[in-house]
């Protein structure tokens, strides 16, 4: 269960987020969190239902808007800039429980239309680009299907590849198999894992147990829209300091 | 009972099973066949000694240029003509084109039909001979050329050129005269109307749509009462004010009534599209633009790109509903005095030659505004049931 | 720090301001536009010389109204005013809407049962009716039922009554409640009789929400509205009586007298917006779950008592808003009416124009009148789809 230890040490930071506030309303769905993500890292995070790990990561890209803190992405922080928010996005790639592939375009048309309207690529090259990608998630043959054809597990295999065209230099992953059958979730959990050890930055919401200890890095357990604890996966699994990842852990190991 | 189900012929006895089950079933249910099949007898009675022994047809082809294209002059036919023959040959390239590796689809067939119909409605002769045949040749023609190397959307593309090129035709003066709008008229004029209606409103009625759902407090508020006032008040004053108000808006000169009447129609058709298409438009899941925008695409690239074409597809059938409320709503036009098919049926209806005619008059005319109506919605459920089959 | 990181970003690259800029530009522009257009309303108006002012309304009219009164105040054109006869036409399409949404509504759900009728030949028939009345113009209908059907009638002298009704093509006299000329208007009774059975239908459906106990809040609401009515009958001294018409000289006297536009307008309206509801009927109840039908078959109940217990309630909450729709269609296909003479609110208004040369002005009041109307049904109808939306809890 060991992994080799990167030496994350020297890296420079990847995401950087300081005393971040967010609110819905009058509900504060995140609570001064603060944490840092070097590059290369792979952290995985996880918590009970609503405690506020989608509204994090979502947080990351913009998709949400914290109201106070800070969050830095590669350097850029993220404000009303909206070339701070084009930037961020570009280096950023999103993959969602849901998947949400464009069900009007073909599989290689999902892959290929953001480096075309986005990067203004050439469409062959593009092309070239987007097949690559479904060799490496391993469905070449499905280039020319509509997503409504395929199945989970290949859909979110191409929503992986849909956000990799973009080349980002982070990848966040919401709940990525927790849609899927069990038989389908591994093809996609491998798929990560090749991922994972490729050098990206990768923050993932999942309740993978096996997916965190062999590739994380770092587990960041959220509860209440706070951090309430960071560590290494065998820490953390093993030995849990607080008692609500304690119960957290016996309720999903538990039964 | 038993006895029937058992005859030895299997054809009349499945006949029998069918009655049995459909028209028999119950004591309630024989009750409501004879009385449904007295009814129908009698209609399709009274309607055969109606039209063979009574009738006097004769209004009809007497009339037939007028209900078709109104007051337009016989010498400048050749250009209803002229646009008459390149409809027939885009219609024929959208069949065709829609039609990929199949046989003949009846539309071809229909259409030809009804081209040759109406020409033998009216006096065969020289011009006619020639144009006829050439109109139902440019159906087929296109329809095989369209099979053979189009794409539909290439074809929809052509549309528009054709709707440009008949406004062009119908009226600008080539050397030896134009044709003023006011001469349009009859079925021409309806259809006229009908595709401008379709054509204008739909780029206004989407961005209304758009602008209802936008995330902008200010420009929602804007764009749904504008929808709201509109959708609430009648075509007929919609047509009344552009009459009125128009004219006053551009500087008070003689504003063109067919003009004031497409502002009008335009406008009215526009509020209940964008209805329609903001249907669409909520029926989107979310995740589909947080997902565009998470991939770095702008907003107007989501909206064009990811969610417009989803949103228009989900609300085909509703807006092909609309346009054949609009071809019909053309009729409204009767009220302040455009020449269309309804106005000129009234006209020859007040002709003292044709006193007494209006049974003639307003079966054909329905007749004629039910086969474009019919025809629009069996296309709208194939079109239906071939996205529902590619999805 | 986050805040002073804000105040560096120009301000068109700031989200916030570009969202708040594009808003202020939008409602710039359509605020300039409507001043283009009064401005140049007011300037085609001075060279024409008019003005728009509502004055002409106190102004006596003069034009005789076919038929109607200013809800149950008889309208005399030698003395009465512009705003009076508006009132007299607001009568009628109300008169005409109202009554063709009853009937519309009960003829369309018999249709549209029939769609869904067992019986192959009544669900052809129910087909045919529909798709004819669909796919043709309402206008040329109209045309038909007035030209062709009640102008087609024998006259009055010819005309047999039947059940002591007379259609000829003079119109329809049929035997009624009638207003005693000398007594109190039995008029607005009825309308405060049908305001109190709404309130009474809002009252008990919002407290059986409240307190989920089943009550009849339709009955109570019919209840109370025929208590009202019946209670103003005798206080006001009964000044309703029954009349039947009879056949004089000169056509027929007393009963329910309705003109041969009313008849045709009616008719027409009904039969086309019938066919509407009947497709909205036949998507209402194909939307009831079919286990419904088959538990209620299991339990015992017959063909029609399913259809009434079980499935119609179901079905008539999906029903509701696009019978909303028809409705409303049908109120604005009420201004047809000019087509066939009619003395409807925008005919009326279209004469009161012409007659006093204020086009413009009654042009502008038919809009607002018919948006008061729209707004109205369409406030009626979302009452009513909360409170039944409400009952699901
Ligand atoms: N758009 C919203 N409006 C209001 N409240 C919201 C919204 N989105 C999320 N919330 C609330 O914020 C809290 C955190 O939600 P979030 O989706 O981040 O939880 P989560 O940890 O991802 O849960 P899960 O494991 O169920 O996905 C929840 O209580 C949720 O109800
Ligand atoms: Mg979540």
């Amino acid at each position: 269960m060991t992994q080799p230890l990167k030496d994350l040490s020297a890296a420079p930071v990847a995401i950087q987020a300081d005393h971040v506030n967010k609110y819905y309303g009058s509900f504060q769905a995140l609570k001064d969190v603060s944490m840092q993500v070097k590059q290369g890292e792979v952290v995985v995070v996880i918590g009970p239902s609503g405690s506020g790990k989608s509204t994090f990561i979502r947080c990351i890209n913009r998709l949400e808007e914290h109201q106070t803190g800070r969050i830095v992405v590669g350097g850029v922080e993220l404000t009303n800039d909206v070339r701070n928010i084009d930037a961020i996005r570009k280096d950023v790639g999103m993959v969602f429980q849901s998947f949400n592939l464009f069900p009007h375009l073909t599989v290689l048309q999902n892959i290929t239309i953001a480096p075309m309207r986005v990067k203004k690529l050439e469409k062959a090259a593009a092309e070239k680009v987007g097949m690559d990608l479904l060799e490496r998630v391993g469905i070449p043959e499905q280039a020319s299907k509509f997503p409504g054809q395929l199945s989970g597990g290949q859909q979110q295999r191409v929503a992986i590849a849909r956000a990799l065209a973009m080349q980002p230099k982070i990848m966040l992953f919401d709940e990525p198999t927790s849609a899927l059958d069990p038989e389908m979730i591994k093809e996609v959990l491998d798929v990560m894992k090749e991922l994972a050890t490729s050098g990206i930055t990768m923050m993932c919401v999942t309740h993978e147990m096996g997916f965190a200890r062999e590739v994380a890095d770092r587990i960041i357990f959220f509860d209440k829209g706070q951090v309430i604890e960071e560590a290494t996966p065998d820490d953390f699994y093993n030995n849990p300091k607080t008692d609500r990842a304690k119960l957290f852990l016996s309720q999903i190991l538990g039964h | 009972m038993q006895k029937t189900l058992e005859t030895p012929t299997p054809r009349a006895s499945r006949f029998q099973l069918w009655a049995q089950e459909n028209l028999f079933s119950t004591p309630l249910n024989s009750v409501l066949t004879a009385l449904s099949s007295l009814l129908i007898l009698w209609v399709v009675y009274s309607l055969s000694v109606w039209a063979f022994t009574q009738a006097r047809w004769a209004v009809i082809p007497a009339n037939f240029r007028l209900l078709m294209i109104g007051p337009f002059p016989i010498e400048q036919i050749w250009r209803v003509w002229t646009v008459l023959i390149v409809v027939s040959l885009t219609a024929g390239l959208h069949w065709g084109s829609a039609a990929k590796g199949q046989p003949l689809v009846r539309w071809p067939f229909i259409t030809a039909t009804l081209i040759a119909l109406f020409a033998l409605v009216t006096q065969w002769g020289f011009p006619l001979s020639i144009l006829v045949p050439t109109a139902v040749l440019a159906v087929f023609a296109g329809f095989f050329f369209g099979r053979a190397a189009l794409s539909p959307r290439a074809v929809n593309f052509t549309w528009l050129g054709v709707f440009a090129f008949a406004m062009i035709v119908l009226s600008v003066d080539f050397g030896q005269g134009g044709v003023q709008t006011r001469d349009w008229g009859g079925l021409l004029l309806t259809m006229i109307l009908a595709v401008v209606g379709i054509v204008a409103s739909f780029p206004l009625g989407v961005a209304l749509a758009i602008g209802r759902t936008s995330q902008y407090p200010i420009i929602s508020a804007i764009c749904t009462v504008f929808i709201e006032v509109v959708r609430g008040t009648p075509l007929v004053v919609v047509f009344f004010i552009a009459q009125l108000f128009v004219p006053l808006l551009l500087g008070g000169s003689n504003i063109d009534a067919l003009f004031r009447a497409m502002i009008g129609i335009t406008v009215f058709s526009a509020a209940y599209l964008a209805e329609n298409v903001r249907g669409g438009l909520q029926s989107l899941p979310s995740g589909q633009i947080e997902a565009a925008r998470a991939l770095g695409l702008t907003g107007t690239q989501t909206l064009l790109l990811i969610v417009l074409p989803q949103a228009l597809k989900a609300v085909v059938p509703a807006l092909v509903g609309q346009g054949i409320a609009l071809f019909k709503d053309t009729s409204l036009v009767y009220i302040i005095g455009l020449k269309e098919l309804t106005t000129i049926t009234n006209s020859i209806r007040n002709n003292p030659n044709f006193i007494g005619t209006e049974k003639e008059l307003f079966f054909t005319i329905s007749v004629i505004y039910f086969i474009f109506s019919y025809a629009m919605s069996s296309g709208a459920r194939n079109l239906e049931k071939r996205l529902n089959t590619n999805r | 720090m986050n805040s002073q990181m804000q105040a560096s970003v120009p301000f068109y690259r700031d989200v916030k301001k570009l969202a708040l800029i594009a808003q202020v530009v939008f409602l710039v522009v359509v605020v300039l536009l409507i001043a283009l257009v009064i401005n140049n309303i007011n300037l085609g108006l001075k060279k024409q010389n008019l003005n728009f002012s509502f004055d002409f309304l106190n102004q006596t009219a003069g034009f005789q109204v076919a038929e109607g009164t200013a809800f149950g105040v008889p309208y005399d054109s030698s003395s009465d005013n512009y705003f009076k006869v508006v009132f007299v036409g607001l009568y009628n399409t109300l008169r005409v809407a109202v009554t063709g949404m009853i009937l519309a509504t009960v003829l369309g759900v018999l249709v549209g049962i029939g769609r869904l009728s067992s019986n192959w030949l009544v669900g052809r028939l129910a087909l045919v009716y529909v798709e004819i009345l669909r796919n043709t113009p309402v206008l040329v209908q109209l045309f038909v039922w007035y030209f062709v059907v009640i102008l087609g009638l024998p006259a009055i002298s010819k005309a047999q009554p039947i059940l002591g009704v007379y259609l000829s093509n003079s119109g329809l006299a049929t035997p009624w409640l009638v207003q005693k000329p000398d007594m109190p208007n039995f008029f607005p009774v009825t309308i405060i009789a049908v305001l109190i059975g709404l309130a009474v239908f809002a009252f008990f459906s919002n407290q059986r929400a409240r307190t989920g106990k089943p009550t009849p809040a339709g009955w109570y609401a019919i209840a109370a509205w025929l208590l009202v009515q019946i209670i103003g009958f005798f206080a006001l001294g009964q000044p309703l009586e029954y009349g039947a018409p009879v056949r004089g000289n000169f056509g027929v006297t007393g009963g329910l007298q309705v003109s041969p536009e009313f008849t045709a307008l009616l008719i027409g309206l009904v039969v086309y917006t019938s066919s509407f509801i009947a497709e909205i009927t036949r998507a209402g109840i194909q939307s009831v779950n079919k286990g419904q039908t088959e538990a209620a078959r299991a339990l015992g109940l017959g063909y029609s008592e399913t259809l009434q217990l079980i499935i119609l309630p179901q079905a008539l909450r999906v029903m509701i808003p696009p019978l909303g729709n028809q409705y409303l269609n049908l109120t604005k296909n009420s201004s047809l009416a000019v087509a066939i003479g009619y003395s409807d609110v925008l005919n009326v208004l279209g004469t009161a124009g012409n007659q006093s040369g204020q086009n413009l002005q009654t042009f502008f009041i038919a809009g607002i009148v018919y948006l008061i109307l729209s707004f109205t049904i369409a406030f009626l109808v979302n009452l009513y789809n909360s409170a039944t939306r409400l009952r699901t809890r």
